[in-house]
């Protein structure tokens, strides 16, 4: 897969303009370059290096552990994290970064209306990291986070880049405006979005979208927020990511998980 | 029966030998346990030769198994005892993807007349598209020919074409006659200005004048452009419907192999006396537009070269300066003048909507009309009149390559891959897109009024 050249990367001064909502319409995404500098990038690693070794060391309540991917262990035995849910809710620096930077314009600027960010319900935010050494966690096959009809859609994913992503380290991949129009063809052709750190990638829940195997000897974190203009649910409510993989292997013949 | 007919799950496997069963069942293991049971799959085929629908049966299971060395050897015994099946069989393996495969069947192809009546075009078919449309290149074997199958795909192809009962019926049969490649180059370099090889940096300048109508920065800033040539004006509507002429009276030896067969190339502002012979040719889809170029023995430029003609060294924002000069650019200010010089979306949109497509106005003007608009290598129009079509793809820039054929083109709605970038807006454009900078996307079979083009030859080409 070519590295892409002219795909259209935004300026995010704490508001949408209308041109951004309608590239966001049409294609189901908008990039954001250099929403985050290198100290605000820091602020989420430390954040995340801090909640990692509290949840290994039991002291995160079970149901804010992550029951999605498995860990994986170094050479020694060790084991390292892929997935961090309730992020903000534990980590009070990174959420503040977030009110900072008016983050939480994207969601009515992108949605047209009112909205509430995941914090205590459906994982919250979560910090996801791939690697592409002694992994569980590499790749993941093409799915929607949402299906349609969940009572908190509409919702905009919002993807914080912490480590720069490439193809060549399984950078998210999606088939624009498939949020409007099924795919057509047996095999969509998907657009690769590369990114650097700090940038900041926003799409809707029900684009068909994937992420492809880290290749190198990268690995590359971000920090998903996500932000609801639907209802909603108390806190606890769960988080149950097969309807979305079971929907997008309806349209693409395959097997729908991580590997 | 054909090999899918012998393979119907219909068929009972009451008859068939269990070395037919076993290699069928057999996916991987040690090479002695391959060739063990291969030896008894071969065997049970030839007791088989009295039994020709079980036979056929059976030698689909090794024709259609997953190991290349199956599949190798049932393509030999499927010549040596089943001819019938065989000529089918070798069609198939030309598609297969192992070259170890595939040479053999093209070996026996050449070899072996009654292959030859019963499955030479197919066989022709599939060469030609492999190995190029015309029978001189196959007879001089130049191109990109390294390998032990790709001799052996000559030869074939060269026997097949020898073969004048067979050639004759495919060669009528291709797509595009191949009469095309045979056709003299028409290129001329009269007409185009060179605009050498230098460094674009794509999209507006940070820190200096921008507009609604600005693209997003690019995921890639800048990027090298080699040296080409540009028509110095869009191609005009008497110069494309001399092509159309030419195609009325040669056929379709230009087209996109990628455009639906027999498509009348014919403009659609054909019959509406506004767009005049002098005017940029428009109504035309990018296929159109491809057709054309290669009528002329050029290409559409990339969106890449099209910008760097348009901005010069000094990536400037108008193809003669930085700022907007009305008089140099038809636009909607020239044919519906209301005073308003640099209207909003909104402003713009809601006047375009009261604009009647039938005013004498609205329509393009003659190209090259308006002195003083020559970008820094010489090139006129390239703002206003007329957006053109360039060969890149809106949404990643990257070379459009559409293989839709298949699709209804009503399914290239939404389709992001099948938008082509389009540059330097139209005589409906305000100033906002009148600009070298401002980009937009449109799906490739569209015929529009603002769409235009002009083309573009390489250096290595007109050198040719």
């Amino acid at each position: 897969m070519s590295a892409p050249q002219r795909v259209p990367r935004f300026h995010y001064d704490g508001t949408v303009t209308a041109e951004q909502r309608a590239f966001y319409e049409q294609y189901g995404f908008v990039i954001y370059r250099g929403v985050f500098d290198a100290e605000d990038v820091e602020v989420v690693r430390r954040d995340a290096r801090r909640l990692e070794r509290d949840t290994l060391d039991g002291k995160v309540p079970a149901e804010h552990r992550d029951q999605v991917i498995k860990p994986s262990y170094d050479e020694d035995g060790r084991a390292t994290l892929h997935r961090l849910p309730y992020f903000t809710l534990h980590c009070a620096d990174t959420r503040e970064l977030i009110g900072r930077r008016n983050l939480d314009a994207l969601g009515p600027g992108l949605l047209g209306g009112p909205t509430w960010r995941f914090e205590d319900a459906i994982d919250g935010a979560v910090w996801q990291m791939k690697r592409g050494r002694r992994s569980s966690y590499s790749a993941l096959d093409w799915h929607l986070d949402f299906p349609h009809d969940l009572p908190v859609t509409p919702l905009v994913n919002v993807g914080i880049y912490l480590d720069a992503a490439t193809v060549r380290n399984g950078c998210l991949v999606l088939v624009p405006g498939s949020h409007r129009y099924p795919p057509r063809r047996l095999e969509s052709e998907g657009l690769a979005l590369e990114a650097e750190a700090g940038d900041v990638i926003c799409h809707t829940y029900n684009i068909l979208h994937h992420s492809g195997p880290v290749l190198d000897d990268t690995s590359r974190a971000t920090l998903y927020v996500y932000y609801s203009a639907g209802e909603k649910p108390t806190a606890g409510t769960a988080y149950s990511h097969r309807a979305g993989e079971d929907f997008a292997s309806m349209i693409t013949g395959a097997e729908a998980g991580t590997r | 029966m054909t090999v899918t007919e012998q393979f119907s799950p219909e068929t009972s496997t009451a008859r068939t030998p269990h070395e037919v069963l076993r290699i069928a069942g057999w996916t991987e293991g040690p090479a002695a346990e391959r060739d063990a049971l291969l030896g008894g799959y071969l065997g049970a085929l030839e007791r088989l030769t009295g039994d020709p629908e079980l036979l056929g049966e059976c030698l689909a299971v090794g024709l259609l198994h997953d190991a290349p060395e199956v599949r190798r050897q049932a393509l030999a015994a499927c010549v040596r005892l089943c001819p019938d099946l065989a000529a089918e069989a070798v069609g198939w393996a030309l598609a297969d993807p192992d070259e170890t495969v595939r040479t053999p069947a093209l070996a026996s192809l050449a070899r072996t007349p009654a292959l030859r009546s019963a499955g030479g075009p197919s066989a022709l078919h599939a060469l030609l598209a492999v190995l190029g449309r015309s029978p001189d290149q196959i007879a001089a074997g130049a191109g990109s020919f390294v390998t032990v199958a790709d001799a052996h795909a000559l030869a074939s192809a060269r026997t097949l074409l020898a073969d004048p009962a067979v050639a004759g019926a495919v060669l009528d049969d291709l797509p595009v006659p191949l009469s095309a490649d045979r056709l003299p180059s028409r290129l001329s370099l009269d007409g185009m200005r060179h605009v050498p090889a230098g460094r674009l940096r794509r999209g507006p300048r940070p820190g200096g004048e921008s507009s609604w109508g600005d693209p997003g920065g690019s995921s890639v800033e800048e990027a090298d452009v080699a040296g080409f040539y540009l028509d110095t004006l869009p191609v005009t509507n008497d110069a494309y419907d001399a092509f159309v002429a030419d195609v009325a009276a040669h056929g379709h030896l230009w087209c996109h192999p990628d455009e639906p067969r027999g498509t009348d190339h014919t403009r659609s502002t054909a019959d509406d006396p506004r767009f005049a012979g002098d005017h940029p040719v428009t109504g035309v889809s990018w296929y159109d537009a491809v057709a054309y170029a290669d009528w002329c023995g050029k290409r559409l430029p990339t969106e890449d070269e099209w910008e760097r003609a348009a901005r010069g060294d000094d990536h400037r924002r108008h193809p003669w300066g930085e700022e907007f000069r009305p008089a140099l650019v038809r636009g909607l200010h020239t044919v519906a003048p209301d005073g308003e010089q640099a209207p909003d979306r909104a402003t713009w949109l809601r006047r375009l909507a009261d604009l009647r497509g039938t005013e004498p106005s609205a329509s393009t003007g003659p190209a090259g009309a308006l002195p003083g608009d020559e970008s820094p290598f010489g090139i006129r129009d390239l703002c206003g009149n007329v957006w053109e079509w360039t060969s890149t793809r809106y949404l990643d820039g990257l070379p459009l390559e559409p293989r839709f054929g298949t699709m209804d083109p009503g399914d290239l709605w939404g389709e992001w891959s099948a938008e082509v970038s389009v540059r330097g807006g139209a005589w409906s454009s305000p100033p906002a897109l009148l600009t070298a900078v401002s980009r937009a996307g449109k799906v490739l079979t569209a015929r529009s009024p603002e769409i235009g083009f002009r083309c573009a030859v390489s250096e290595a080409e007109a050198q040719r």
